[in-house]
């Protein structure tokens, strides 16, 4: 009996063993943050605001002129969320949970395929592709503008705490290094 | 001692023996005239029998010699010959029934060729010498040669029957391939027609009357249509007139050969008897098959020709180029006596291999040789050579016949690829076809000022697509894939601020590499395009983004404009079409693009936009080689320029109905089309996209091989007379010229062709001397382009496709067509010509013009010998009055009565022998009653001879009679 409890042990350690391993495979290696504001200037819930803003009314008008090419514009918002979400303190900058980015980015690239499934088809206007394209576009943008109707989820606060953390022992050492660089000498106040 | 009484006894006796002696001596020479007399009647006659019997060997050795053709024997000539008298007696009548006359030959007919020998007919002399200076007359003889009735092109009402179906009840379905596709109703002649109540007796027995076997003469024929009241004792004379003109009973067949004549080639019978420039036609069906209905094995390749895998199958069996030399490598003077034309009597091919399928098409095999012999390069169309275009034409009917979908080519389509077995030729099959590529590089530039800083930031896809072509009923898109070989090098973008440095992003191809930077990739699966019968696939090659590039400041100044330039080398190489699995369609296309497109950008600007460059094949049929693509579109820009892809629709140049010709192509023909696009819809297509992938049912599906060139099929509306027999001579050996211009045409080929098995066919319609009821069945409308459906299991599933295209011809269509052929009858030195009459090119497009010649053109034949013959001739023992020293006899006066039948007499001077001495009783009148003779005609023969041409110009002697 213990053999026998023994070997299903063993079988279900290697199993587990191989589904961590699977899994590892197929989890990307999470890419290195970057700790600086993606925007080149200081990084705010404005920010974002101006972006969603920006955005909303791009889709409008893609959306009544949705026969010109437009896809390419969906493309480079997708990697300016990528390089937001890369930003190590996005979260403490907006006060808005990572979640919220990954859904908007989530938006993005199902405008991003809708419209670019119907600006590459060859198809005639009235084809089921296109029509289809057009209806998920115009669904995508009611259900995105009502995404943005609703208040963002905040980070939970300890995490804000430790990436405020994190974030003033950044600009610390940054600034630091800046005056090394420079050969300034270390300031009689410094704000930090 | 004497009685007194006794005297005288013995003076008596002496006197009865004397009388006994001389009235012995008297019967002794009354015997003895008489049997001088006797004699001399019998070998007057005999003399007349032997005159007739060498003037019939004089008559048949002009016929067959025929070196100035048959008419210079219609009648006999002499003019030295100055008396007439007699000739009338050519006069011959025959009874039906012992009491109905019928005339053989009218001395006073008003019939044409009947007046025309009556009036010009005369006595030939024969002589012989009595010494150096004397010649005398013995005899004289006459003909007239009586070609049937009004000429010739006859058929026999039997080969118009097909066995086991009603005449009466119109079961034919027009291909084109035998006689009895016509129908007997359609003969509307004045003294005999048929209707459905009387048709039914032209069957065979036991539904109509025709024997077993056919009919076997005229009078069988008139026996039978008499007794069933198909025609009247009042009317007997005048239909038996028709149906001698009409009909013929002879067992003769039509000779399925074409024929080469050369000025170095003797054309008298002592050579046509070795058949010399005879050659069988080739069976275009192409399949052995079985008349005792056993079921046809057309997959078999020995029993199909077109099933036959040999890898140079179109040099072999159709270019007639067994060495693969380029060029026709058979001499057609010297070609193996077995594909010279003789009769097979029937037989059964034992497989495809046997010589009556024929040696190939010569109109195919000297494609592109003039009547010089030589060979032109304006012919060779978008091929290396000229032999590479004829291959791809005669590999488009190999496919158009063979059950597969594997396209003919040099190279094993198993073995095609990309990169080293390239193909000089491809069959078309019925599968789609390539038909364009486009790469397309959407780009984005975005610049924006943000927190007093500008930036710029950018993206780009380059796509490669692809675009398929159905031009055929019956297939889908869903079976066919698509692999390109394309290079692309140096594809970048360089993208900077004025007065900063520009980066340089390089694109990343994502295609699978060959050779760098060579990469292949695949399309497919397909999505229907706008236009119908189009569906394209496009497949991402490389996406590059930009991040946002920072502008520097430069003296002070922050840049708030700068440039992007977009720049590769594309090479759109070649492309290979699988469709179920299987390689059908290649293309060499070998366009290169080379852009290099600088936007200017100004800080808060977007730029969207794509790049187009396109290249696209006009005729999708004709795909494979460089020359068949162009390039649309090149460097252009979809929202800038408001050029938009033609991915999905009809190619800027693919209008069959108005298709793009080089000003400089010497062969700019084209197909008439209605349709604006080669794709198929369920409305519209190109009137010649038809495949049957199973061997042909008809010569007009001729017209649907494909040319080699764009929008050119083989044209059967035009005819080319001076290659229709002249040979030419190609290097040393004779061969006849091929195909050349569209313009020009290609309906010879129709003459190089055959639809049936056999060496033979029953007879067929004559257009070179043909009689104008009979046209009448052959173009029969109802008959052309009904809507019955043709039952023929195993030769293909799409038979209804032939069955006509319902074009309603214009009202005079017929006399029209008939007039051509009546009026140019003497032109018709083979029956191809018949596609140079434009009444026959009805309807819209190229395939319903070319419909009715097609249908027609099998059906016929056109020669000018007289396939059969009556001949007359009237022979004369005479005796000739002179005197043997030569001199004349001053005069002898010759009693006659005239037409009042009062006793006339009237001086024949200057009377000696060596001539007829004869007078005109009045005026100059040549009429034979106006003459009278001094000569003495001792014996006269009256002999009617019945015999049959053959195409070899062999004369047959069926019959002779005598008739006096």
């Amino acid at each position: 009996m213990i053999n026998t409890m023994r070997k299903i042990f063993i079988i279900f350690s290697f199993l587990l063993f191989l589904c961590g391993a699977v899994y590892s495979q197929s989890s990307p290696s999470k890419k290195v943050s970057t700790k600086d504001s993606p925007t080149g200037s200081d990084f705010t819930r404005e920010t974002v605001e101006t972006f969603c803003r920006n955005l909303t009314a791009e889709l409008e008008e893609n959306q009544k002129n949705y026969k010109k090419q437009s896809y390419l514009s969906y493309s480079l918002h997708h990697k300016t969320i990528e390089r937001w979400l890369n930003y190590q303190f996005l979260e403490l900058d907006s006060e808005i949970n990572l979640s919220w980015f990954r859904k908007l980015d989530e938006f993005i690239q199902f405008f991003y395929n809708t419209k670019r499934s119907y600006d590459k088809s060859s198809e005639a206007e009235t084809s089921e592709t296109k029509t289809l394209s057009k209806k998920r576009f115009d669904a995508g943008l009611e259900n995105f503008k009502k995404f943005l109707e609703k208040d963002p989820p905040k980070p939970p606060a300890q995490r804000l705490e430790m990436l405020k953390r994190q974030k003033q022992e950044y600009l610390r050492t940054k600034k630091a290094q800046e005056r090394k660089q420079s050969g300034n000498t270390r300031k009689l106040f410094d704000d930090n | 001692m004497h009685n007194p009484k006794e005297q005288g006894i013995a003076l008596l006796y002496v006197l009865s023996i004397l009388a006994l002696l001389i009235a012995m001596a008297l019967a002794f020479m009354n015997s003895s005239i008489f049997d001088q007399r006797a004699s001399t009647l019998n070998a007057a006659g005999m003399l007349a029998d032997q005159l007739a019997l060498s003037t019939i060997d004089q008559v048949v050795r002009g016929i067959q010699d025929k070196p100035s053709g048959i008419d210079s024997y219609r009648y006999s000539k002499n003019s030295t010959t100055t008396s007439r008298d007699g000739l009338n007696s050519f006069e011959t009548i025959d009874y039906y029934d012992g009491a109905t006359p019928v005339y053989i030959f009218e001395w006073d007919s008003s019939t044409p060729d009947m007046k025309d020998a009556s009036d010009k007919v005369q006595w030939n002399l024969h002589k012989t010498k009595i010494n150096d200076s004397v010649e005398r007359i013995i005899g004289r003889t006459a003909f007239i040669l009586i070609p049937p009735l009004s000429g010739g092109g006859q058929i026999n009402p039997g080969d118009l029957i097909q066995e086991g179906f009603n005449e009466a009840a119109r079961p034919e379905k027009r291909r084109g391939v035998l006689a009895h596709e016509m129908n007997a109703m359609d003969i509307n002649a004045s003294n005999i027609s048929f209707t459905p109540a009387t048709a039914i007796f032209l069957n065979y027995s036991p539904l109509g009357v025709m024997p077993k076997g056919g009919w076997h003469s005229l009078d069988e024929f008139l026996n039978a249509m008499t007794n069933k009241a198909v025609i009247s004792s009042s009317n007997f004379k005048d239909a038996k007139e028709d149906i001698q003109r009409l009909f013929s009973f002879e067992t003769l067949k039509s000779p399925e050969q074409y024929i080469m004549k050369h000025d170095d080639i003797s054309t008298t019978y002592d050579d046509l008897k070795n058949d010399q420039g005879n050659v069988h036609r080739f069976y275009l069906p192409g399949f052995v098959e079985q008349i005792d209905g056993t079921a046809v094995d057309l997959t078999n390749g020995n029993m199909n020709l077109w099933e036959k895998t040999d890898s140079r199958f179109v040099d072999r069996y159709i270019l007639m180029d067994p060495s693969f030399s380029n060029k026709p490598g058979i001499d057609l003077l010297k070609i193996d006596g077995n594909y010279r034309w003789k009769d097979d009597q029937g037989a059964i091919p034992k497989d495809v291999t046997d010589p009556v399928f024929g040696a190939g098409i010569p109109w195919l095999a000297a494609f592109g040789y003039g009547t010089d012999g030589v060979e032109n390069d304006i012919f060779k169309g978008t091929f290396d050579n000229v032999a590479d275009r004829r291959r791809q034409i005669a590999a488009n009917l190999k496919d158009y016949c063979d059950s597969d979908n594997s396209p003919t080519s040099d190279i094993d389509p198993t073995s095609w690829n990309l990169t080293t077995n390239v193909p000089k030729y491809t069959g078309n099959e019925k599968t789609p076809y390539l038909n364009e590529f486009e790469t397309t590089t959407a780009f984005k530039i975005k610049s924006y000022a943000n927190a007093g800083d500008n930036f710029v930031e950018a993206t780009a896809e380059i796509d490669i697509k692809a675009e398929i072509i159905n031009i055929y009923q019956g297939l889908v898109s869903s079976g066919a894939t698509v692999d390109l070989i394309y290079t692309i090098s140096d594809a970048k973008i360089t993208i900077g601020w004025d007065n900063n440095t520009p980066e340089v992003h390089n694109f990343a191809i994502t295609s699978t590499p060959v050779t760098a930077p060579q990469y292949q990739i695949q399309f497919g699966p397909w999505t229907s395009g706008v236009d119908t019968g189009h569906f394209s696939d496009g497949k991402n090659i490389s996406t590059l983004v930009i991040p946002p590039i920072k502008a520097e400041w430069v003296s002070g100044v922050l840049p708030d404009t700068g440039k992007a330039t977009i720049s590769y080398t594309v090479v759109i190489e070649k492309a290979l079409l699988e469709y179920n699995s299987i390689k059908s369609d290649y293309a060499n296309i070998n366009a290169t693009f080379t852009l290099s497109q600088e936007f200017t950008f100004t800080v808060g600007e977007e730029i969207e936009d794509a790049i187009l460059d396109s290249v696209q094949t006009e005729d999708p049929r004709q795909n494979l080689n460089i020359g068949d693509w162009n390039k649309e579109i090149e460097g252009k820009l979809k929202a800038k320029d408001a050029i938009d892809s033609n991915i999905g629709k009809i190619n800027a140049k693919s209008n069959p109905s108005a298709p793009t010709i080089d000003g400089a192509d010497s062969d700019p023909g084209y197909d008439l089309e209605t349709v604006t696009t080669p794709g198929y819809s369920s409305t519209s297509s190109l009137s010649t996209a038809h495949i049957r992938n199973a061997p042909m049912l008809s010569p007009w599906e001729l017209g649907f091989i494909h040319r080699g060139k764009k929008w050119q099929t083989l044209n059967l509306t035009k005819y080319n007379e001076d290659k229709a027999v002249n040979a030419i001579k190609i290097d040393t050996s004779y061969f006849l010229p091929g195909g050349g211009l569209y313009s020009e045409g290609d309906a010879n080929i129709l003459d190089q062709i055959k639809m049936t098995q056999f060496a033979s066919s029953p007879s067929k319609i004559n257009l070179a001397d043909t009689q104008p009821e009979l046209l009448d069945a052959l173009f029969s409308f109802t008959d052309i382009v009904g809507n019955n459906s043709i039952s023929i299991t195993d030769k293909s599933q799409d038979v209804a496709e032939i069955l006509g295209t319902g074009t309603t011809p214009a009202s005079p269509f017929l006399n029209d067509v008939k007039n051509f052929i009546n009026t140019n009858k003497a032109k018709f030195k083979t029956r191809a010509k018949l596609a140079d009459n434009t009444h026959l090119h009805i309807g819209n497009t190229k395939a319903q013009q070319e419909e009715l010649i097609g249908k027609a053109i099998n059906l016929t034949e056109a020669h000018k010998d007289l396939q059969n013959f009556q001949l007359i001739i009237l022979a004369q023992a005479i005796k000739n009055v002179g005197t043997d020293d030569g001199t004349a006899i001053a005069r002898i006066n010759k009693a006659y009565y005239d037409s009042s039948n009062t006793l006339q007499t009237k001086d024949i001077t200057d009377v000696k022998l060596g001539q007829m001495n004869s007078v005109k009783k009045s005026g100059t009148n040549d009429s034979p009653d106006n003459f009278l003779i001094a000569d003495e005609i001792l014996a006269e023969r009256k002999y009617i001879v019945t015999g049959v041409v053959k195409s070899n110009g062999e004369v047959q002697i069926t019959n002779i009679r005598t008739l006096r």
